[in-house]
């Protein structure tokens, strides 16, 4: 299997800036808890200030959350929606944009593919070195999240927790997926990257700012559309259809990349 | 005749209106050690990136041990039997050469690392980033040939090798070609044509401009006859059939590249008083002149000594042209 041979390369390359977006993502979410006690013992009406904010803020740094006095809440609208979907995702867009474009930019992909391994085989193998990655990074903030509400003595729903990470996971591969085709298709890594990027934050932004407007339709376009994390861990509800679309989108956009990458010329 | 273990037809790349080689047509066989000579820019490295599949031909096609390369199943198969060195070779600056091999291992497979490096040592255990061009390039060698291949492609694979460096390797690829390994490897180098090609494909502008014998070139091409008088020399004197090449250099001698009959040109001297007068065997360097003089003149190809122009005879006759007809005619040979 020649593709885990490029998988377990590339993931083995990318383990040190794979710690350092872990120790930062762990501060950040220690952080955020560690202030969640001092958060409650205020005495503002956080559900009057959620209200003041306007809708386009809402639907972008909110979500679906109405209460942020329990720390389901709280987490959801200081740290999924905004660092999660934002934050990560874009990372991983931008990560992704150097797998393939890192190396025809750089020309070691002229050591790589004059061996018997297909450019498909290629761009399905940078993708898979992506996996772990995610996983590293899912597992990391799980775990702070746990710890630091023990640590704060709160209860958190563990199941619920879960469940946002399992579908944030499978948000963050198709981050994954929209930087992997920006990277088959440009030749420069800060081309693939910037591409990358764009797309994330542009369609977060389209999806927020058109809500409630004759172009919500627009929204559709985000990845963010298709996850809620505040459904998910405030009210348990898992969007099945909304998992499809991120699996479909991402096998789509793999294959893309694929097809993309076969037909381009590499110099 | 059994097939050739490289294949060009008629290969052409446009980038847009630019263009990168046209109509290019090479045949190597099994076991060949086959140079290709062009100048920088001349459309070298193209020519590689288009047989080894990683760019793809505007028109014509190229095939390796008898599978063209936009077969891409079964050619994928070929690169398992094909060793390549980039121009220059970009590794993973943040992994070891130990590392690096490993990965190519497993990519294409690896019978004879180690005797690799016997011969081309580098410090396996530092970071590719820490290496000088000369180890970059001797990891090159390694990864190229580490897995036995059939056919080796090679873009100018002793540039930023050491002179001893440089012999051990031409000594290397000679023994390859005695176990029946196809060695193509394009340069800029002339020396390196004639140290160790059998043949040699010769490229300007992006096309091809002769394909020869190295050995049949050497005898083919004669003798430069240079000759010293303090009278002004008339090249008119000297246009027999057998010129190859005639000009004035700046010094006011003679410079005669002549593939025989001496009668004529022992006439010809007799008009003049002589100060001197030498003949000697070409140096490869005075042939590749020929195919390149009669161009455009950007080529850089390390001529070495026959580097003399038009432009510094200004005392001598203005006609010191060479004549173009005759090495015309040897490059279509």
């Amino acid at each position: 299997m020649r593709e885990l041979d490029i998988a377990s390369f590339e993931f083995a390359r990318r383990r040190r800036g794979l710690v350092i977006v872990c120790v930062l993502l762990v501060a950040t979410a220690g952080l955020t808890i560690a202030v969640f006690p001092s958060f409650g013992e205020s005495d503002i009406d956080f559900a009057e200030l959620l209200e003041s904010y306007p809708e386009e803020f809402q639907a972008a740094f909110v979500g679906s959350v109405t209460d942020i006095s329990s720390l389901e809440g709280y987490l959801v609208v200081e740290l999924y929606q905004l660092v999660w979907l934002l934050i990560v995702g874009s990372y991983f867009a931008y990560a992704a944009g150097s797998l393939v474009a890192g190396e025809v930019d750089r020309q070691s992909v002229e050591l790589v593919l004059v061996r018997p391994v297909s450019r498909t085989r290629f761009v399905v193998g940078k993708f898979l070195a992506m996996l772990p990655a995610v996983a590293v990074v899912d597992l990391a903030l799980l775990a702070a999240v746990v710890v630091g509400a023990g640590l704060i003595d709160e209860e958190i729903h563990l199941t619920r927790l879960l469940a946002v990470h399992a579908v944030g996971g499978l948000y963050l591969v198709a981050c994954v997926a929209v930087g992997l085709l920006a990277s088959a298709f440009f030749g420069r890594v800060r081309r693939a990257q910037g591409a990358a990027i764009g797309v994330v934050f542009g369609t977060f932004l389209l999806d927020s700012l058109t809500v409630d407007t004759d172009y919500e339709f627009l929204g559709a376009l985000s990845l963010t559309r298709y996850l809620d994390p505040g459904e998910l861990l405030v009210a348990g509800d898992v969007d099945w259809g909304g998992i499809a679309v991120l699996v479909a989108v991402t096998c789509v956009l793999v294959v893309l990349a694929a097809e993309v990458f076969e037909r381009r010329d590499l110099s | 005749m059994s097939v050739p273990a490289i294949d060009i037809d008629g290969l052409t790349k446009f980038y847009g209106d630019v263009r990168g080689v046209e109509e290019l047509s090479i045949s190597v066989s099994e076991g060949e050690l086959f140079g290709f000579l062009g100048p920088n820019g001349a459309g070298k490295s193209t020519t590689i990136r288009l047989l080894l599949g990683l760019l793809k031909p505007t028109d014509g096609t190229a095939s390796i041990l008898g599978v063209p390369v936009d077969d891409r199943a079964a050619f994928l198969d070929v690169l398992g039997r094909v060793g390549h060195i980039p121009g220059d070779p970009r590794f993973y600056d943040d992994v070891t050469g130990r590392k690096t091999l490993d990965y190519f291992a497993g990519l294409s497979g690896d019978d004879r690392r180690d005797e690799l490096l016997d011969r081309f040592p580098v410090p396996l255990d530092r970071p590719v980033r820490a290496y000088s061009r000369g180890n970059r390039q001797k990891l090159a060698i390694v990864q190229a040939f580490m897995h036995d291949p059939r056919v080796v492609v090679m873009d100018e694979p002793t540039s930023g090798l050491d002179p001893l460096v440089q012999q051990e390797f031409y000594e290397f690829l000679r023994e390859e070609r005695d176990r029946g390994v196809t060695v193509f490897f394009s340069t800029h180098i002339l020396g390196e044509v004639r140290e160790v090609c059998d043949r040699v494909a010769i490229i300007r502008n992006g096309r091809l401009v002769a394909v020869e014998d190295i050995d049949d070139l050497l005898a083919r091409s004669g003798k430069v006859v240079t000759v010293q008088s303090p009278d002004s020399i008339d090249l008119a004197d000297f246009d027999f059939p057998e010129t190859i090449d005639a000009r004035i250099e700046p010094d006011g001698s003679l410079r005669l590249v002549t593939s025989g009959n001496y009668d004529a040109l022992v006439d010809a001297l007799e008009g003049y008083r002589i100060d001197d007068l030498e003949v000697r065997e070409t140096a490869i360097e005075d042939v590749f002149m020929h195919f390149y003089d009669e161009g455009d003149g950007e080529d850089g190809v390390d001529a070495g000594d026959s580097a003399a122009t038009d432009d510094e005879s200004g005392e001598t006759d203005d006609d010191a042209e060479p004549s173009p007809a005759d090495a015309e005619e040897s490059a279509n040979a």
